[in-house]
């Protein structure tokens, strides 16, 4: 179709990109983007959603040319201009995943419309937030910390829970797992249409301390560095894993990018651990002790790395020192368990598949839209809920319906069926058989299967082929 | 769909009770040429037997068939008939079966839509509509040719259609 052609066409261009990185954003060879956009081949509508889930649009929106005003195309310009930063994300099949972010949150405000919700409340509860300023990104983080800190109450207290904060604030939390993003993102955040931090649970989940931080770190992003005249001049930004951990990290950010990471990270550790709580907790012990790293980890709930760098730069501790703290064997001083266990991990899982529920139950959609939300086909079942009768979770399309469809298509694909169209379907062994249905003007010369065999894999062959008598 | 034309005025009713294909050639025509359209007879004085094939629906625009099983082929659906109308072939079983909810439920010359069967579930020779609007987005409207031009376009909901789409599709050119 011309007019997709020119979309696909026109969306790569507009970002500056060539066919061959457009190529392996998509997971196609150059050579098949060049056919796509020249119209010699037809995209599936599952090619074309793989285009729309890089842009971070539904494909609804997509097809009607709102990939131009992606957030994601600004941050793709941005990390194109350094050529080895988009190539790290291409790499690590990253912009698949945070588009599939950027669509869930846009799946989420249109569900919330919908449903009436009230909008967040961000500005509401916060006021209005001091700009970045001048100075280190160290300095600039501990600076803001301390602002939203006090415009939050909470003086020097730490924080109960992140997760319960979040919720407060009305930053809608989405939960992902290595499986469908790269280990080496930790996170990413937008602010349109409503403010959301996707985490990455890249560690086991148990390990709670580590999902605070990327927390504390993500709401810095949301609320001085994304939006309009934000700090970081984009809509939507991602958190590169850093070099803590196992192995060198392979995903970089531009420099100017960079900056705002470095301050997002002293944002948090000030969040989470302001410093004159951290001097109250030391009190009299050496900053170096075990004893000092224990109280602070304990009273702040946070990690013994993060600790250790903190009281590093409160009391300007040497680089020695710093490393002979890490090399010490830690002592299990947290708890187990905290409200910051992260829970329902899964793009399409936790709110958006609430709201679904909670839109289907009232009839403010149908069963396609809600599979739609949720990622699934029409053969699936929605998911399992309390709220949703059986009937109501029920495939639209059954096995049997499957087969028919499949059959019809390779029915209508062929010349030697023209006319025909399939019947009756009849489960068998491991498939099923679909009658071949011959309108009576039809020709009895021609030769063609009178049943069609499909597959539990819905793969069509003819199960029989039948040699009419000539014509006479 | 920018025009304020109602598509109503393009609606023809199909002259036999198995030339549905035609007579929706023969709407988009109608539609695109208002008052110059081709007529069914026309279009099937110059087909080649079987005439109830699907390919003559290529008369009006490319052959497709898109996956009714992807709950995204739902959206591309609706981009494509915002953007012009598109003839579907359905099975007529389930058609038949959200026809008979209307109220007044309409009544063709032609009879019964399905001729194989009569059960919701059961499959008989698909039938072509034209769809003309998508208004909302759960909602479809088409033109039927089985029936007469009264209290059409008719629609359909978005899981209606999922129900009785074959996957077949013309976007006209």
């Amino acid at each position: 179709m011309g007019r997709e052609a020119d979309l696909l066409r026109e969306v790569r261009v507009g970002t500056g990109l060539s066919t061959l990185e457009m190529a392996g954003l998509v997971g196609l060879e150059p050579s098949e983007v060049e056919a796509l956009e020249q119209g010699r081949t037809e995209p599936s509508t599952g090619l074309l959603d793989r285009y729309a889930r890089v842009f971070g649009r539904t494909l609804q929106s997509f097809l009607d040319g709102g990939a131009s005003e992606a957030p994601a195309m600004v941050l793709f310009r941005s990390l194109h201009s350094e050529g080895p930063c988009f190539e790290d994300l291409v790499h690590v099949g990253g912009a698949q995943a945070l588009g599939e972010f950027l669509r869930c949150v846009a799946d989420i405000a249109e569900l919330e419309v919908l449903l009436g919700e009230p909008e967040a409340k961000l500005a509401s509860r916060l006021g209005r937030l001091p700009p970045v300023g001048p100075g280190t990104p160290f300095q600039q983080g501990e600076r803001l910390a301390r602002a939203v800190r006090d415009a939050l109450g909470l003086g020097v207290a730490p924080v109960p829970s992140m997760v319960d904060l979040f919720e407060e604030l009305g930053i809608t939390l989405v939960w992902t797992t290595p499986g469908d993003l790269h280990r080496d993102i930790d996170a990413a955040s937008v602010r349109a249409p409503n403010p959301a931090t996707l985490v990455n649970l890249s560690t086991a989940a148990s390990r709670w301390w580590r999902t605070r931080m990327t927390l504390a770190h993500e709401l810095c992003h949301v609320l001085f560095d994304l939006g309009e005249g934000a700090a970081a001049g984009h809509g939507f930004l991602f958190s590169p894993r850093t070099g803590a951990g196992a192995g060198a990290p392979t995903v970089h950010l531009p420099n100017a990018l960079e900056h705002v990471e470095s301050r997002a990270s002293a944002f948090a550790a000030h969040f989470l651990a302001p410093a004159e709580g951290v001097h109250d907790t030391v009190g009299t012990s050496p900053p170096t002790s075990d004893e000092a790293i224990n109280a602070v980890c304990q009273r702040f709930q946070i990690g013994r790395l993060t600790t250790v760098n903190h009281l590093t730069n409160t009391y300007r501790l040497s680089t020695d020192e710093r490393r002979a703290m890490i090399e010490r064997p830690p002592s299990e001083v947290l708890p187990k368990h905290h409200p910051d266990e992260a829970a329902r991990p899964g793009m399409r899982a936790g709110r958006l598949q609430d709201l679904v529920v909670q839109a289907l139950s009232a009839g403010r959609i149908g069963g396609v839209r809600a599979r739609r939300y949720l990622g699934l086909a029409l053969s699936d079942p929605l998911p399992s809920d309390p709220a949703l009768a059986e009937a109501a979770r029920a495939p639209i399309h059954s096995p049997e319906h499957r087969a028919l469809l499949a059959a019809q298509r390779y029915l209508t694909e062929r010349a030697e069926y023209a006319g025909c169209f399939a019947g009756a379907v009849t489960p068998e062994r491991d498939g099923y058989r679909v009658s071949v249905e011959v309108p009576a003007e039809v020709s009895a010369s021609r030769q063609a299967a009178r049943s069609l065999r499909v597959s539990a894999a819905f793969e069509v062959s003819p199960s029989d082929a039948v040699v009419a008598a000539p014509p006479r | 769909m920018t025009s304020a034309r109602s598509p109503v005025g393009a609606h023809r009713e199909q002259g036999t009770a198995w030339s549905c294909i035609a007579a929706c050639v023969s709407m988009v025509d109608e539609w695109r040429s208002p008052g110059r359209g081709v007529t069914e007879a026309a279009l099937l004085a110059g087909w080649a037997e079987p005439k109830t094939s699907w390919d003559h629906a290529a008369a009006a625009g490319e052959l497709r068939f898109w996956d009714p099983t992807e709950s995204t082929t739902f959206e591309r659906l609706r981009v494509a008939v915002r953007v012009g109308w598109v003839i579907v072939r359905l099975f007529p079983g389930p058609l038949l079966h959200f026809t008979r909810q209307r109220s007044p439920v309409p009544v063709s010359k032609h009879g019964d839509l399905l001729r194989y069967a009569e059960a919701r579930t059961a499959r008989g020779l698909p039938h072509a509509v034209v769809l003309v609007e998508a208004p909302r987005d759960d909602c479809f409207c088409y033109l039927d040719p089985y029936y007469p031009s009264t209290a059409q376009p008719f629609s359909l909901t978005e899981d209606e259609l999922a129900e009785a789409w074959t996957g077949n599709l013309v976007i006209p050119r």
